[in-house]
């Protein structure tokens, strides 16, 4: 009986629905498109992306215990055979069970192109922004006896706590592990060194040492540490300024002393343009300064207005033939000629 | 409209980005490549997808069948089944037909299942087909979108706040007065007051024109 009134519940609030929406006029249907979109930001997507990817993974898993259970009862439906069956073939069985295993871990891959940075929230919570020309793989399912991410470039994080699943960032050279924290990790393979900023919370980074064997370096907040992968060598100092690495997740540009070769090469690889220093000795030169969000051109103009005698000239790039990529734009700081 | 555009502004990895000159070329992927990249068993294509079209596909079922759970269900066992028969994907010209016109089909299944009286779902499919409400221009972004949220920008934040609880969360104005600590009267006004603003704003908002 429940059911029926519910049929027949639905079917008056159907038919109240389709009236209504007859005897609406023009404006009110505008309203009502007005209220569609409202209902759609309200819709919940990380959640819903999270249940399709598990449903997804855990009818896979559910089928492949099934050919799992077939293939133990077939082998049991042989007695006579089955001692000689199970010596022979369980080695075999076995590296089966470890290629299912591995075959259910795919891989995500991140990547923020030069001139751009990329916000990401990993299936744990783990908040990571991931600056520009960086890499970023993970597996899924993600949380597993360790939560691993490898990273190739720069990343500031904040991890979700965990103490089941210790979270572990792997480099090039070396990893570090985690509870919950936050921290700034500037790995970029073309750098020689490795630089840990912690703001808050404990890290564990693990490498060789000198003589090659493994060693591990504990960090507590405010400190930063260079590692030198040439030859192994760990720097640790405590920072008064903490927010200077970390700042670039919050598009905020610090120049701290910085020198013209160095702003060169933020200016990269912040807005993917080309820089050129014209003049020699116009390369020493320092700055010291903070944009927040500032578009490029803002910023050379600011620093164009705060150093006379020098200008910033910026060649938007061209079309490439074909049309569809462009040569990459051009900033030329030269050395203004005296009058 | 040569070329249809996926923008991938609602993904949780947000760009961050202060060039627009930039944007313009990275922000969009061609729709075609997205598929291509599915059928290729791209995971990152199938999420970028979903995460596009799912609140849309999500408030569009709900609105046939009225229950925003069941709704839910009905999206996400679709793009199960996506993922799952992705290399059966035919060169579709336009995702966005063919994702709305499976999600209406499941929806009226769905009713069908639960027994619904025919007559009742025949007008309820003609209402779907015909009615501008439901046409997924409205459900994605799109210009049409794009009107609409124009015109709430011309409210005060207080006012857009008050007409959103009234219109949209079912609020009585007692609730609302309550809620805000203000007076029911000006709760009253300020109703009104949105939607003589919407009523001018959205005067020349025509749901045809966008419909081809």
């Amino acid at each position: 009986m429940g059911v029926n009134r519910n049929i027949s519940e639905t079917e008056s609030r159907l038919t109240a629905y389709i009236g209504q929406l007859s005897e609406k006029d023009a404006f009110d249907k505008k309203l009502e498109s007005a209220k569609i979109i409202y209902q759609i930001a309200q819709v919940n997507v990380d959640r819903a992306f999270q249940e399709v990817s598990s449903k997804i993974s855990g009818k896979t898993n559910i089928y492949k215990l099934f050919t799992a259970i077939t293939r133990v009862a077939a082998m049991l439906s042989i007695p006579l055979l089955t001692f000689t069956l199970w010596t022979l073939f369980c080695p075999k069985n076995q590296a089966e069970n470890i290629e299912i295993a591995e075959a259910q871990i795919t891989w995500q891959e991140i990547s923020s192109p030069v001139g751009m940075r990329s916000h990401i929230v990993l299936p744990d919570g783990t908040n990571l922004w991931l600056n520009a020309g960086s890499n970023l793989r993970y597996s899924i399912p993600f949380v597993r006896g360790t939560r691993e991410v490898q990273l190739s470039g720069e990343a500031y994080l904040d991890v979700t706590k965990n103490e089941k699943s210790p979270f572990i960032v792997k480099t090039e050279n070396s990893e570090v592990e985690v509870l919950g924290t936050k921290f700034n990790i500037n790995a970029y393979p073309e750098n020689a060194i490795i630089q840990m900023a912690l703001k808050e919370g404990k890290i564990k980074f693990r490498f060789k040492d000198v003589s090659g064997s493994r060693k591990f370096i504990d960090l507590s907040p405010n400190d930063v540490m260079n590692y030198d992968k040439s030859n192994n060598k760990i720097y640790l100092i405590k920072a008064t300024n903490i927010e200077n690495y970390i700042a670039w997740h919050q598009n905020i540009l610090i120049l701290d002393d910085t020198p013209m070769t160095e702003l060169a090469k933020v200016l990269r690889q912040w807005y993917g343009v080309d820089v050129t220093i014209a003049n020699e000795d116009i390369k020493r030169y320092k700055f010291t300064t903070t944009f927040n969000n500032e578009p490029l051109h803002r910023i050379l103009e600011l620093l164009e207005m705060s150093s006379p005698g020098i200008s910033f000239r910026y060649i938007p790039g061209k079309p490439t033939e074909g049309g569809k990529n462009c040569s990459p734009s051009v900033v030329i700081i030269t050395k203004n000629r005296r009058v | 409209m040569g070329v249809k555009y996926v923008i991938l502004c609602r993904t949780h990895v947000k760009y961050f980005i202060n060039l627009p000159f930039i944007m313009a070329s990275i922000f969009r992927i061609k729709e075609e490549i997205l598929i291509q990249r599915l059928i290729n068993d791209d995971q990152t294509a199938f999420e970028l997808l979903f995460r596009y079209y799912y609140p849309g596909l999500v408030v569009y079922a709900s609105r046939i069948i009225g229950d925003k759970d069941e709704a839910e269900e009905i999206v996400q066992d679709f793009f199960v089944r996506l993922w799952r028969g992705r290399k059966e994907i035919r060169k579709a010209n336009t995702l966005k037909n063919f994702f709305f016109t499976s999600v209406k089909n499941r929806s009226l299944n769905y009713l069908k299942k639960e027994k619904i009286n025919e007559k009742i779902l025949q007008k309820l499919q003609n209402l779907v087909e015909k009615e501008r409400l439901y046409q997924p221009d409205l459900f994605v972004e799109s210009e049409i979108q794009a009107r609409v949220k124009q015109a709430f920008k011309k409210l005060q934040p207080r006012t857009n706040q008050i007409f959103k609880l009234s219109r949209y969360e079912g609020l009585t104005n007692d609730q609302i007065a309550e809620s805000l600590n203000i007076s029911k009267r000006t709760v009253e006004t300020q109703i009104s007051n949105a939607l003589k603003i919407l009523r001018g704003e959205l005067k020349d908002y025509q749901f045809f024109m966008l419909l081809i």
